[in-house]
């Protein structure tokens, strides 16, 4: 029971370490939510870049 | 090609092969070969890109740019949505269960009938899908060099065979690092080439101003209509669907991020190539625009493929008519150049934009009428050339050296997509069919050598299927269908999976074959265009198994 306990435990810090991302990062939510902004961004930056040269 | 270009080739293919072995001598084991949990995050996500990127991508994608302009990137607008739902809930739930393949998950989720099932569709397409991604590159360059495309085809597949067989997962994904080094920097160098080969008094802006005149420049289309593939709602919508497929359920992914050191490690590697994959193809996009805005200072040949150009020229019937429209074309051509000169002189006078509009629309319409007398003269031709206007400009504008450069770019790009699909077609007949189903009593050193005797098979027949592959006729098309006449019942199985607990393996089973039939009869009988087999699959999967099991049939 107790092994089982420390097992799942072991998986969710496993689950939720944030090894080799920079120090400012404080959970994956965080980086989901940049990469998804950074989507965004893309698709602003990509429709300026075809107005300006349209 | 000169004997710079032939070093150049050479060298590089060498040095790939060689450091890729040396690094992983030591993996002479199962778990070494087919998963080695030894990979940082940018090994995985290298790894992951270059196991997309195949030949094709590097000489269809400016090619689509030279033609339509550079809407193409919005097809890629669903993989970081995918990126994050796979890296928040399949990477995790994988390492949990610490699977080889990702169709062991579905006997743990369900039974060994509904995991055989989805290993077997995915060794039916995958097996083929290998056998195009070397024949496809070999094709056009035989086509374009004179090469011959059975030795190309062993050259191609040969070296793949070696490698992957010799050091297993970390030798992939080791050549891989090292081939995507190669194809950026080919890549980056041709770019820098069109630029410096542009007129002086062109140079960038003008190019850019062009090339935007005239539509190459655009990026996003705002419009929702079904009959136009690339919109961006196509993109978000659909690309999502389809990366969540690729990348969650096709074991040459699956088996790229479970290399990782860790599930942190992994998951990075799948975000990496979520933020780097459009940029990069927007890039490559780009490189097609620039050689669009080159060749209207540069007569471009009528139609790309030489070799149908010059079967036609010869056509008894159709030979003297083609010859008038290359000479109408390079007239045409030479309206355009003025016209393009004009704008520049004066890039905001709307009647000077106007009039070079006029003639482009008098150079695609010569275009068109050329592809039309090619296939009057065979209609069996195929009068896509889009694939060969990249590698033209190459052959015809490039220094020596850079030439053999841009063929190590397509050969790497070629090879670092077979090795991964070698990889999981060994993976899945070892782990999902050999051990599960024919000798559960395998020892682990047994099922190494198993893995690596699969490897050096599927490698075998996927180079015999390039070998037949040139007699095939429309080949992109007949494997595109083969693709999608399982992929849509594996998604809606996973996807039942993921999301509907309450559903047993009986259900999903069942729903599964009637999801196949359906596709079949669909195939066979129907009009449908093949693409919708994809939808179809898994809403039928996924309704059948709800339905089924709400109304207890099964």
């Amino acid at each position: 029971m107790e092994q089982d306990t420390a097992a799942r435990a072991g998986e969710k810090a496993a689950e939720e370490s944030l090894e080799g991302m920079p120090g400012f990062v404080r959970s994956w939510r965080q980086v989901y939510l940049f990469l998804l902004l950074f989507l965004v961004l893309l698709v602003v930056v990509f429709s300026w870049f075809s107005e300006v040269w349209r | 090609m000169s004997w710079l270009d032939w070093t150049v080739l050479a060298l590089t293919q060498l040095l790939i092969v060689v450091y890729g072995v040396w690094k992983s001598r030591q993996d002479r084991d199962m778990e070494s070969y087919l998963r080695s949990r030894t990979m940082s995050w940018f090994t995985v996500g290298l790894s992951i890109m270059a196991t997309q990127a195949s030949a094709i991508t590097f000489l269809s994608a400016p090619g689509l740019a030279y033609e339509e302009g550079m809407r193409f990137v919005q097809f890629y607008f669903g993989l970081p949505i995918a990126m994050v739902i796979l890296s928040a809930f399949a990477v995790p739930l994988y390492y949990r269960l610490n699977v080889y393949t990702a169709y062991e998950f579905l006997e743990k989720r369900f039974d060994v009938k509904t995991r055989t099932l989805a290993a077997v569709l995915f060794l039916t397409q995958r097996g083929l899908a290998a056998g195009f991604t070397i024949f496809a590159p070999s094709l056009i360059l035989s086509s374009l060099l004179g090469w011959n495309i059975y030795y190309t085809n062993l050259v191609i597949g040969g070296i793949v065979i070696i490698y992957t067989v010799t050091g297993g997962t970390r030798a992939v994904a080791r050549t891989q690092k090292t081939q995507m080094a190669i194809i950026l920097a080919g890549m980056f160098l041709a770019a820098w080439y069109v630029v410096k080969g542009l007129p002086e008094e062109v140079g960038m802006e003008g190019a850019l101003t062009l090339a935007g005149k005239l539509g190459r420049l655009e990026t996003i289309d705002w419009t929702f209509d079904l009959n136009n593939r690339y919109t961006i709602w196509s993109g978000l919508l659909g690309g999502t669907f389809l990366m969540l497929s690729y990348f969650g359920t096709d074991q040459s992914q699956v088996q790229r991020y479970l290399g990782g050191q860790s599930i942190a490690q992994s998951r990075i590697g799948l975000l990496f190539n979520g933020l780097l994959k459009i940029p990069m193809q927007f890039a490559i996009l780009f490189v097609g625009a620039l050689v669009f805005a080159f060749y209207l200072f540069q007569a471009p040949p009528v139609f790309f493929n030489k070799v149908v150009a010059e079967q036609t020229r010869q056509d008894v019937v159709v030979g003297d008519k083609y010859i008038a429209a290359e000479s109408a074309f390079a007239e045409a051509i030479n309206a355009r150049k003025q016209a393009a000169l004009n704008v520049l002189q004066q890039p905001e006078d709307a009647a000077a934009v106007e009039v070079l509009r006029e003639k482009q629309a008098a150079v695609d319409g010569l275009r068109k009428e050329a592809k039309s007398l090619i296939k009057q003269g065979n209609p069996a031709a195929d009068t896509n050339d889009i694939n060969y206007i990249f590698l033209t400009y190459v052959f015809d504008f490039l220094p020596a050296g850079l030439v053999g450069l841009i063929i190590s770019v397509i050969f790497s790009a070629s090879m670092s997509s077979t090795s991964s699909e070698l990889q999981a077609l060994a993976s899945t007949t070892v782990v999902d069919v050999y051990k599960r189903l024919w000798k559960p009593s395998a020892s682990e050193q047994e099922c190494y050598q198993v893995s690596r005797w699969a490897t050096v098979g599927w490698g075998v027949y996927a180079i015999i299927f390039a070998m037949f592959a040139n007699r095939l006729g429309t080949l992109i098309e007949a494997v595109n269908i083969l693709g999608s006449l399982v992929y849509g019942t594996i998604l809606g199985i996973f996807m039942v999976a993921f999301l509907f607990k309450q559903v047993g393996a009986k259900a999903v089973f069942i729903s599964a074959l009637l999801s196949e039939a359906l596709i079949l009869a669909l195939f066979l009988y129907s009009d449908v265009p093949f693409l919708w087999y994809n939808v179809i699959g898994c809403v039928v999967v996924v309704g059948a198994s709800l339905v089924g099991t709400k109304l207890r049939f099964w």
